[in-house]
């Protein structure tokens, strides 16, 4: 038993023990209440720089399953846990969370109070934390000191397009760091996929001449993003179907003038109801969110909302009313689309359907 | 919100029986006090004589009757009855409503369903149990995509031989309308159908057999969920049994939250569920049973259950949302977001689907210490009569905690059975008994590899790792006696002082003092919905050793109630309600309250009912520390706890050790014969006689051995009784023996000379407490809080009472017996084997015979 700790920029500290790899390493501090989703939060590119912190007591119990991941890399920097189980179902018997941590080289912590951790994020403001092997005063000191990349999309996101093939509709999907689920929902519907890196200009999606586009949801800020993306993203609004999910519905939502701030907290669960307003219909989507638009920013001659956290008033969706523009927060691709009220890619689908008929009458 | 509801009627869950304890009760009880508080009244019929709802409503609300048709109609006739609702019922209160929502009776009254769908209230019953019946619900699922197990109906052999190629196999074979009774068999190949198939077709009346798909081997898998007017659906639970379907889920150790589902099939489970709800419109509470094979990805909707039952109850206590208050209010057609919930929870509690940072189990109680000759087997039939729950930080310490809840005292949970040869061994993990637990255990603790037990067991691996966990720190603390490192792993598995104290040979005192020097202190967390992302004041906690507690001392004028916990067989429902009513009662006299217990089926444990819950072992480790935490003025101790009576009563100068419900040891016989008694109340200055009581056996009328009196009649009745003289004789027994309490003084009559003589006298059972309750409209319980927490006035009771034996009222309590939910006949129908009650009253002994009936 080797013991580690978790430490908080505010100087508050953790002990635990050691799992995974034995490294060190500081990153936003996530708190994650699903269950049982270990394996797709560790390799879903929106926990980029994040240390993730499972509410749930045991993790590890399924240990990691090839049907279970959001992309085959990893970008979490750590995992922060009450019980690890060392649990490994793999066919070849050989890759338990324990594991597939240490082959990522991603340290985790065990043992440690993460009701006690959870109660006290909820009531301080601490945004970075690091996983140390010891925690005195050269610890803290470079855990202030540190600086995370700002260049988050560009370590997770594709670098070179590639095609998805699919007998339907031709579909571009920008990649700010996206979940396979994303392709996974795309490609039941048939979509002929083509994913691009994050920085494909207009000019070349237009050159591939896709029916609509889709961004992804990605980590980090929004506002560190480069002005070109959002150059990007007026440009495409104007001529093709466009759906924005987490990461992008904050862009599509800048680029139509609103504002972005950052939660004090960050929220990763599916515990909040979220109202669609045009029907009342309360659902219970998976979010994992750090950042959400200013309510009062939404220019309401521009945009829509769609759809609202009823626990901290977030806007959950936006529709823009000049374009086959929408965008939600939440990640309607984590149910899989066999949530009747979540239909939102047939929804796309059907936008994209109704913009064809509409260019050939023109 | 404007609700034109008035007058609801319940009806009841019936006496208790093997799966059915005070789970309905307790919901019942949440729904009358929600209701109560926005100017509902409540009605209800049922005949369960321990059930508290009877104990608390207003006696002019409450029938004492029969669930039936009859009953219920004649109630909707007399009384304005707005709503109605079976959900607090098991199977006949639904029967009872479709029959009179068939008849036109409840149209007629204007008598509105709530709680099911009165379109849909006919499709329910069960999918498996009835396939004929139910070929509408059947079809109803699947024409919306649900999967379901649909049977083949076929018709002669050449049928099947044409079919033949497209059956996969296993295969479960059914005789349509068998001949005698359910018969079904399993065929895992084509050769082992075509051997048995012709024998198969004879068993049919019409010759024709039903194939099915077989599942039993598939895990099942539960899903608690509710959904309101506005059609917002929430998982409040999913819960995973540890046995594959084979194994009635009341026999099976249950893990809540699910444990070994990928996110993928929770999410098709839990879409699936709503799916369910939405295509029978369900407004209220369901609980969904699943078989799945995580190998396969496949998945069936086993049965539906749209009302509360023990897998609610533990989805309730699991996660700490206020299920029955929600439900109760959903069914009244308040939406989630317009429900108010006691000032206590957070205002967003009702919306927010619960999550949790602890893990719940539950573990069966099984009635074979007492009822020996019955087939400890487990299959579809249920035979644990009743279950504690473990609630812990970790799968293990979940277990432990389980596993110590449900041993009466504190040992080596985990006995060795190395005396098995390898053979029984596999025989025992092929064919599980009642000691199917400790058989795994010792399997695993053999070497046998966990996938290989996997295999044999059909129970997923991962519950053989937590189990190969456990045992590894079981050997670490065997082998490390007094080591701080063992003692720091034991806490953290949940072993409890008293296995320390077991394995290290050493008192709770040295394992506490090693816990202090540690510095190893027990935490508690509370039990509530949100695992910490909102304050909540939820009264519920579990022990864990970790950094931070949720719980502090509650006040300084607090009484701690320690519950019975585990029901085997005997007076245990019973004693659950009495539990209840000290809570009550106490907290009425200005204490504040505190229970310890463990069965999430309980009446005592409801949340409303106490200041703050406990739900951990019911056992001396666990008891100090919390006696250390709140220092209580009053600890209350059920009489049969010798041991923890003898280690609590060296620390009375801390507080006021109380025990009760009584030991019954206590009583002292002449005979151990009786037909008839007195009740008294004796305090310490008086002796206050209540009513007489007369027995009967319901082996052999002539029959008067105590043990065998179970039939039970308020006032006895005989008019030949000299009433002065049976006081006096009983005063002067009560003088001689000195003890204090409710009292019963018992006689025999001597058939030859008609003459009678005192037998013996004990502490008053509980059983007959609360049936003298309903009797006098007294609450005796009442009364001994009263008297035990010196608040006690004799003149005003004095005036309560009514001169005995001059009632106009006849009633009878007659116990009910498990035998025939186990399987077995021809035993005695003694006290001990008791599982639940009747209750009827009448104006005269042959009229509330009747009635017992009617």
């Amino acid at each position: 038993m080797v013991k580690k700790y978790l430490i908080l920029d505010d100087g508050t500290s953790f002990v635990g023990e050691a799992f995974g790899d034995l490294s060190t390493a500081t990153g936003e501090l996530a708190i994650n209440s699903n269950l049982n989703n270990y394996q797709e939060s560790l390799t879903d590119p929106l926990y980029h720089n994040q240390i993730i912190t499972f509410t749930q007591p045991s993790i590890g119990n399924i240990g990691i399953n090839p049907k279970s991941y959001e992309s085959i890399l990893t970008s979490a920097k750590g995992i922060v846990v009450h019980q690890e189980e060392n649990i490994s179902f793999s066919h070849l018997k050989n890759l338990s969370l324990n594991s597939f941590l240490k082959e990522r080289h991603i340290p985790g912590i065990c043992q440690i109070d993460t009701r006690a951790l959870q109660k006290y994020v909820h009531t301080h403001n601490v945004k970075k934390a690091s996983i140390v092997n010891n925690n005195d005063a050269h610890a803290f000191d470079q855990l202030q000191a540190s600086v995370l990349s700002n260049q988050q999309i560009q370590s997770v996101a594709t670098p070179k397009p590639y095609l998805v093939p699919g007998s339907g509709i031709t579909i571009v999907v920008i990649d700010l760091g996206l979940r396979e689920s994303i392709v996974r929902q795309l490609s039941k519907l048939n979509c002929n996929l083509i994913v691009v890196p994050w920085n494909t200009s207009f000019s070349e999606i237009k050159n591939l001449d896709p029916e609509g586009v889709v961004i992804s949801s990605g980590p980090g800020s929004p506002e560190e993003i480069e002005n070109s993306v959002i150059d990007n993203i007026l440009e495409i609004q104007k001529e093709l179907p466009l759906f924005g999910i987490g990461l992008g519905h904050e862009l599509i939502a800048i680029v139509n003038g609103a504002k972005i701030k950052r939660l004090k907290i960050g929220h990763y669960g599916d515990n909040h109801p979220v109202k669609k307003i045009i029907t009342n219909e309360i659902v219970y989507p998976h979010q994992a969110q750090d950042y959400a638009i200013v309510t009062d920013s939404v220019d309401t001659s521009k945009l829509i909302i769609t759809y609202v956290d009823l626990i901290n008033g977030t806007v959950q969706g936006l529709r823009s009313r000049d374009y086959p523009t929408f965008s939600v927060q939440f990640l309607p691709e984590s149910a899989l689309g066999i949530e009747n009220n979540l239909d939102l890619f047939d929804e796309f689908i059907e936008s994209v359907v109704a913009h064809r008929r509409v260019k050939y009458e023109l | 919100m404007n609700c034109e509801i008035k007058n609801i009627l319940i009806i009841g869950g019936g006496p208790s029986d093997v799966g059915h304890e005070n789970e309905q009760d307790a919901a019942a009880f949440q729904a009358f006090s929600m209701w109560k508080n926005i100017g509902i009244k409540t009605f209800i019929i049922d005949n369960n004589p321990y059930s508290l709802l009877l104990q608390e409503v207003p006696a002019s609300d409450v029938f004492v009757k029969n669930i039936n048709t009859q009953n219920v109609e004649e109630i909707i006739k007399t009384k304005k009855i707005d709503a109605i609702t079976s959900i607090y019922g098991k199977k006949e209160a639904l029967k009872v409503i479709q029959r009179l929502n068939k008849n036109g009776i409840l149209k007629n009254y204007n008598v509105k369903i709530i709680g099911l769908n009165e379109n849909n209230i006919s499709l329910f019953g069960g999918i498996k149990d009835n396939v004929d019946n139910n070929t509408v619900l059947a079809n109803r699922l699947l024409e919306n995509d649900i999967p379901i197990l649909a049977s083949n109906i076929i018709n002669d052999f050449d049928e099947l031989r044409s079919n033949i190629e497209k059956i996969k196999f296993p295969v479960s074979v059914k005789p349509v309308n068998p001949i005698k009774g359910q018969y079904r068999n399993v065929f895992q190949n084509v050769e082992d159908l075509n051997a048995q198939i012709n024998d198969i077709f004879q068993q049919s009346k019409v010759n024709k057999i039903s194939l099915e798909k077989e599942v039993g081997t598939y895990k099942e898998i539960g899903m608690v969920a509710i959904r309101d007017k506005a059609g917002t659906k929430m998982i409040i639970s999913s819960l995973e049994d540890m046995n594959p379907v084979k194994v009635n889920s009341t026999d099976s150790v249950v893990f809540a939250p699910a444990q070994t589902l990928n996110d993928i099939m929770l999410q098709q489970l839990r879409a699936t569920t709503f799916k369910v709800m939405d295509c029978l419109g369900i407004k209220g509470i369901c609980h969904i049973q699943f078989a799945v094979n995580s190998k396969t990805d496949e998945y069936y909707v086993l049965k539906i259950n749209p009302f509360f039952n023990q897998e609610t109850s533990i989805a309730a206590k699991a996660t700490g949302y206020p299920l029955a208050m929600i439900v109760a209010s959903i069914i009244i057609n308040y939406s989630l977001t317009e429900i108010k919930l006691p000032p206590k929870f957070n205002k967003l509690t009702p919306i927010l689907q619960p999550i949790n940072d602890h893990i719940t189990v539950k573990t069966p109680i099984w009635p074979f210490d007492y009822l020996d000759m019955a087939d400890s087997h487990l299959g579809p039939h249920a035979k644990a009569t009743g279950a504690a729950i473990g609630v812990g930080r970790s799968a293990e310490a979940a277990f432990m905690n389980a596993l110590r809840s449900s041993q009466p005292s504190p040992k080596d949970v985990l006995p060795s059975y190395n005396y098995l040869s390898e053979d029984d061994l596999i025989e025992q993990l092929l064919h599980p008994t009642d000691q199917q637990l400790l058989i795994l255990y010792e399997a695993v603790n053999r070497g046998y590899s966990t996938n290989d037990l996997s295999e044999i067991t059909k129970i997923d691996e991962f519950f053989f790792v937590i189990m190969k966990n456990i045992l590894k720190i079981v050997k670490f603390v065997k082998d490390n006696p007094l080591d701080p490192k063992a003692l720091l792993a034991g806490d953290r598995y949940g072993f409890g002082n008293g296995m320390f104290c077991h394995y290290w040979n050493v008192s709770n005192q040295t394992v506490v003092y090693l816990q202090e020097n540690l510095n190893n202190k027990k935490t508690y967390k509370m039990i509530e919905p949100t695992a910490g992302e909102f304050i909540e004041n939820t009264d519920s906690f579990y022990g864990s050793y970790e950094s931070e507690s949720d719980s502090n001392q509650l006040s300084n004028n607090s009484a701690l109630v320690i519950g019975k916990g585990r029901n085997h067989l005997g007076p245990n429902t019973a004693a659950d309600t009495y539990t209840a009513e000290m809570l009550i009662q106490l907290h009425k006299l200005g204490y504040k309250t505190i229970i310890l217990n463990n069965n999430p089926n309980s009446v005592s444990l409801i949340p409303i009912i106490s200041d703050k819950q406990y739900i951990e072992p019911v056992q001396l480790g666990e008891i100090l520390n919390i006696i250390k935490l709140e220092k209580p003025s009053y600890v209350f101790l059920p009489g049969n706890r010798h041991y923890l009576i003898r280690e609590l009563s060296k620390l009375k100068d801390n507080f006021t050790l109380i025990v009760l419900p009584p030991d019954q040891k206590n009583g002292i016989w002449n005979v151990p014969k009786a037909d008839f008694a007195i009740d008294l109340l004796v305090s310490r200055n008086e002796i206050i006689p209540i009513s007489t009581v007369g027995f009967k056996s319901q082996e052999d009328i002539d029959d008067d051995e105590v043990d065998k009196q179970t039939d039970y009649y308020i006032p006895f009745g005989k008019d030949a009784l000299d009433i002065k003289k049976i006081e006096k004789m009983a005063k002067n027994e009560v003088q001689e023996h000195q003890l204090t309490g409710l009292i019963q003084v018992l006689f025999h009559t001597n058939h030859h000379t008609g003459g009678y003589a005192v037998s013996g006298i004990t502490p008053l059972r509980i059983t007959e407490t609360i049936f003298l309750n309903e009797v006098t409209g007294i609450n005796w319980i009442k009364i001994l809080m009263q008297m035990y927490t010196e608040h006690f006035n004799p003149s005003f009771l004095k005036k309560l009472i009514p001169s005995i034996d001059s009632t106009s009222r006849f009633a009878i309590m007659q116990i009910i017996f498990p035998f025939k939910s186990l399987g077995i006949s021809n035993i005695p129908k003694k006290r001990d084997f008791e599982i639940g009650a009747k209750l009827s009253f009448g104006k005269s002994i042959s009229d509330s015979q009747k009635n017992l009936l009617k």
